[in-house]
């Protein structure tokens, strides 16, 4: 088994793979490796000024997203994938800050917008994709990476070439979605899609088309295991990712799934590290703490905290980590040790994990606290057997109130005016004062 | 107010408070994922139910059960009771 690093662009790489039949099945078309790259070098072709500027690509429908990332990948000098959720104004200044060219869109074909912004086209170098987080409130934290960090965890080996038939769960524009994307085109398998958002409907189609492998957060997977006749699925690959996978999902998906290789994924993305969890059982063998020969290293600090050791050359001056003298890194997931597993129990700074969605504390408290009568606020995650976790938050008011549901009702409705669904605290709790801690700041660890 | 009724009036609570419909009169042979809540709406609902009732029978299950039905998951918690 190897990994798949090399400087090629995505069209490069896919021009290699030699499987005649459709690699892409969607619910409105379905192409091949060599219609994908045809099409793809079509728009290059229709579009060159397209060539070494900014691009931004808002395409909702998954076939013509992965055509116009083709495209673009090797020829923009920077793809800022957008979110098809992003609010206009978001999408303003993100188009003002990265310098973008033209947006690249679809609707029933290919078309550009111009964008307003002058200024010299960037030197082609690798192509640099900018993934944008979805969201309705505060500005979308940016990500920048390349096809090659991207790609640095697609296993490829002749065992693995057409060995599979992806479903996509995911939202393609996010990163966990473009992972199954990559691994799937890069190892010669069929991935199958759908802008279907119905799950039962979704779940009909991946039956349909003969599905083998999915990739989901264990919130995803909790909903899927309610699907009626979701056993027949047959499944022979099961992929967990982007929050804590603990034992009752892991056997569940086991008894259900018995033919299934079910392995779970913990990630530090600024560490561009990964641990692949293949027992069936949560967390990780504590064997692998201090193994010299294990890639990456891994240990635990004073603080309960897993600190892994990234590849050399991913701590550039471009890419700086803060490393330990041993060339460490604290990933800030605080982990206990129990009956020899390294279990996962939390963040350290309080990043709260709604189904593989990351909600900052810190930036809901500034929501509520410009709500009438609240004194002050601590928003926290509240463990949650379906969702992992769900925002909580701890409410002091300067005044009592007569009706205390209805205040909620008027605090919820307010926090909709800016925050996400999965960011509004539902569960809310009054309180005569905040617990802080030696610095006098609101206790956040777990 | 017995489990049952406690149940229907947060789905309706919650539907109301995440903006989810509920797409038709809720019966025991309506599909959980069929009712119009949504997988956020259920983590909520499960998160009352732990607040009115004292119980979440998701959490201490040895081997989960992943109900899909609503009479299913009524039964699941009027089994926690028992």
């Amino acid at each position: 088994m190897k990994m798949l690093v090399t400087n090629l662009s995505l069209i490069e790489r896919l021009s290699k793979c030699t499987i005649k039949s459709p690699i892409l099945v969607g619910d409105i078309k379905s192409v091949t490796y060599l219609q994908l790259i045809e099409q793809a070098l079509d728009i290059r072709f229709q579009f060159p000024a397209l060539q070494n500027s900014v691009v931004a690509l808002r395409i909702d429908d998954p076939v013509n997203f992965i055509t116009g990332l083709c495209a673009m990948d090797g020829f923009a000098s920077k793809i800022l994938v957008l979110p098809p959720d992003i609010l206009s104004m978001q999408k303003d200044n993100l188009i003002v800050e990265h310098s973008v060219n033209f947006q690249l869109n679809f609707d029933d074909r290919m078309y550009v917008e111009s964008q307003c912004i002058s200024g010299a086209t960037l030197p082609k170098n690798d192509t640099q994709w900018i993934l944008a987080t979805s969201g309705t409130s505060g500005e979308p934290k940016l990500i920048s990476h390349s096809l090659e960090s991207l790609t640095r965890t697609v296993k490829y080996s002749p065992l693995s070439v057409n060995s599979h038939r992806w479903g996509l769960l995911y939202a393609v524009h996010r990163f966990a979605g473009l992972q199954v994307i990559l691994q799937s085109l890069l190892t010669e398998s069929v991935l199958v899609v759908t802008q279907e958002t119905d799950l039962q409907k979704n779940i009909q189609w991946f039956k349909d088309n003969a599905v083998t492998a999915l990739s989901a957060t264990p919130s995803m997977w909790r909903q899927l295991l309610m699907v009626k006749d979701i056993e027949q699925l047959k499944l022979n690959n099961i992929t967990l990712g982007g929050e804590i996978a603990d034992n009752l999902i892991l056997t569940n998906l086991k008894s259900t799934f018995n033919n299934a290789t079910i392995r779970h994924i913990y990630a530090s993305t600024e560490a561009g590290v990964g641990l692949t969890v293949v027992d069936g059982e949560a967390g990780f063998p504590y064997t692998w703490l201090n193994e010299s020969t294990r890639s990456p290293q891994l240990k635990i600090n004073n603080e309960n905290h897993l600190m892994v050791k990234p590849e050399a050359f991913l701590s550039t001056s471009e890419n700086y980590l803060p490393l330990d003298a041993q060339g460490y890194y604290d990933t800030g997931d605080i982990v206990t040790i129990d009956d020899e597993r390294v279990l996962f129990v939390g963040r350290d700074s309080g990043v709260i994990n709604v189904g593989g969605n990351k909600v900052y504390p810190e930036y809901v408290e500034s929501i509520i606290r410009q709500f009438n009568n609240v004194l002050d606020v601590r928003v926290f995650g509240q463990s949650n057997a379906m969702m992992g976790q769900l925002v909580a938050a701890d409410l002091v008011l300067r005044d009592k109130i007569d009706d205390e549901k209805l205040f909620k009702q008027q605090l919820i409705i307010h926090c909709k005016k800016t925050l996400s669904k999965y960011q509004i605290p539902m569960l809310l709790f009054f309180k005569t004062e905040l617990a802080t801690n030696a610095a006098n700041k609101i206790n956040r660890g777990c | 107010m017995n489990i049952r009724t406690t149940i229907l009036t947060l789905i309706n609570e919650v539907a109301q408070l995440t903006d989810c419909i509920i797409k038709a009169p809720l019966t025991d042979n309506t599909v959980l994922l069929d009712s119009g809540l949504d997988s956020l709406g259920f983590a909520i609902l499960v998160a009352r139910l732990e607040e009115d009732l004292s119980l979440d029978p998701f959490s201490s299950m040895t081997n989960a059960i992943y109900p899909r039905t609503l009479k299913e998951f009524v039964t699941i918690y009027e089994n926690a009771c028992d």
